[in-house]
């Protein structure tokens, strides 16, 4: 009995889920005009499950070197100095008062 | 040489979309960081080589363009492999201490009209993966191919650096960081290794060399590069306090490119600096976990109420998703202790690091295949096309469980020392402001 009662919940609800996220995610994409988003919604609406997989298939991966978007204003002004400093492109007394304003910005621990 | 080049070929975004699926797969976390965007043209990359096969993975997956590798023929002794290796592009190179005859003037040949072309080359220049974190001696072949390449005409070549950072080579779903570093552009920076008047080819043995030492540099500037893993070890945790230091709140996550690039900057500190360093972190560190902390959690500052949210939240997610883990936890529970099992045969890291990927996908694999399979017999093509979709998502679920329940423990704990330790806790955050000090004074 109580697999009979689960089996749907298993199989229904993700494939619902993964069709709502197949339009949410074509109607939000940017590098997409907007035929073709209209087109992979529809394919996704009629035919539900293979529509997906398409979808899927023919989407591009993130770039994962676009913006470091874990760092925050400061970690990436202390990369981008010592970059400069190894470099040779900075010298002593404009590194140091560089290295003083991003430590200064710092919160108290 | 324009964008244009950049515009990628079929073939390209589905090698660059399989490297996705599989890192992803492999590991928790990939931090890329780029210091210079590829602008297309011919472009050499050079990196540190710890895992046989994770290694040029991972650079398929942080770089904006699909290299062709240069790799040990022997790889293409085995049948399926060679087609592999074949479809991806790769180039042969024979090393003499390889048995079975042959020269490697068809693979300097391939790599000049493939940087004739624009292409992406990636060549691992120390010649052999290496359990110790820093840089072995380089081969020279990077330096001869560029070299060689010129003195054939094509012009625009740029070697780009890359280092790779493992957290634990050898453990599935750990962390790893890649840092691409900036590329010497060879024809502005020519005179540098060629003496003036002096032959500007492969077979100028003093431009060889320097250009190889240049290439090290470079190298050592973006991969792993110290002592010992212990040295390693104890300045990432120093640069982990620094950028803990910098962020919005303790609590975030380190980004890891930033965090290995700054204890690379420390490693290359004199020595009296980095033992000075070292020192003050061993002891805020030991000070640290004799009271059961760390410093991300003397840091956080968690209270009974954040605790008890917490655990409000780990318990609702735990039970909407259970079935779903359930399910994938019925899937996936023999492939998993057959990785698991791999884990404990004796070998070297570096060998681990290939083994361990490489069974998991196959046991994942055929273990899935054999779930679709069955679904495809008992439900035909649209319950496997179903399932095929599905079975992600459960093991997903069980990856989300597992988690939640490792955070609702780790905060449990760390509230329950942090009350234990509230008395100490004056004199620990004393000596992180000594530590931070040592380290902002060495950078």
């Amino acid at each position: 009995m109580g697999e009979f009662t689960l089996l749907p919940y298993v199989v229904a609800v993700p494939a619902y889920l993964v069709i709502g996220f197949t339009i949410f995610d074509a109607a939000r994409r940017s590098d997409l005009v907007a035929s073709r988003k209209a087109l992979w919604i529809a394919v996704a609406a009629i035919v539900p499950i293979l529509g997906t997989l398409l979808y899927l298939l023919n989407r591009p991966f993130d770039d994962p070197g676009r913006g470091p978007a874990s760092m925050n204003a400061r970690t990436t002004n202390l990369t981008a100095l010592l970059e400069q400093r190894e470099a040779g492109a900075i010298d002593d007394d404009a590194f140091a008062l560089a290295k003083r304003r991003i430590f200064a910005g710092a919160p108290e621990s | 040489m324009t964008r244009a080049v950049v515009d990628q070929s079929r073939r390209e975004r589905l090698i660059r979309k399989l490297a996705g699926l599989l890192v992803r797969g492999v590991y928790r976390r990939v931090d890329v960081f780029r210091m210079e965007e590829d602008e297309g043209g011919p472009r050499l990359s050079v990196s540190n080589h710890f895992g046989g096969f994770t290694d040029p993975l991972l650079l398929v997956y942080a770089m904006p363009r699909v290299p062709r590798i240069l790799a040990r023929d022997v790889i293409w002794r085995t049948p399926i492999v060679r087609s592999i290796m074949n479809w991806a592009g790769a180039i042969p190179v024979h090393k003499p201490e390889d048995r079975g005859a042959g020269s490697n003037d068809v693979m300097f040949g391939s790599a000049y009209s493939a940087l004739a072309e624009g292409s992406h080359l990636l060549i691992f220049p120390e010649g052999i993966t290496r359990d110790e974190p820093s840089i072995a001696p380089l081969k020279t072949g990077a330096a001869r191919i560029v070299l060689g390449a010129r003195a054939n005409g094509v012009e625009g070549i740029h070697i780009i650096p890359s280092g790779i950072h493992y957290e634990d080579k050898a453990s599935l779903r750990s962390s790893v960081s890649v840092l691409v570093g900036r590329s010497i552009d060879i024809d502005a920076t020519i005179d540098d290794y060629v003496a003036s008047g002096g032959d500007e080819s492969p077979e100028n043995h003093a431009a060889v060399r320097s250009l190889t030492d240049a290439i090290e540099t470079e190298l050592r500037r973006v991969a792993p590069d110290f002592a010992d893993w212990a040295e390693a070890r104890t300045l990432t945790v120093g640069a982990e306090i620094v950028l803990r230091t910098l962020s919005d709140d303790p609590r975030d996550e380190i980004p890891l490119a930033g965090r290995d690039a700054l204890a690379g900057h420390l490693g290359r500190k004199p020595a009296a600096t980095k033992s000075r360093v070292v020192g003050a972190i061993d002891r805020y560190t030991t000070e640290l976990s004799n009271m059961g902390l760390d410093d991300a959690q003397l840091l956080s500052g968690i209270t009974g109420r954040q605790f008890l949210l917490r655990s409000v939240v780990s318990l609702v997610l735990t039970l909407v998703l259970m079935p779903f883990a359930l399910v994938g936890a019925a899937i996936n529970w023999i492939p998993y202790l057959l990785v698991k099992a791999v884990g404990f045969l004796r070998m070297a890291p570096a060998m681990m690091s290939t083994i361990k990927p490489l069974s998991a996908m196959l046991v994942f694999g055929a273990t899935w295949g054999l779930v679709l399979w069955g679904v495809l017999h008992e439900y035909g093509g649209r319950g496997a096309a179903l399932a095929g979709l599905l079975m992600p998502l459960y093991l997903a679920s069980v990856i989300v469980v597992v988690e939640a329940v490792q955070v609702l423990w780790t905060s449990f704990a760390t509230w329950r020392r942090l009350r234990g330790a509230r008395s100490s806790e004056d004199l620990l955050e004393a000596r992180r402001r000594e530590v931070l000090d040592v380290l902002v004074e060495a950078i």
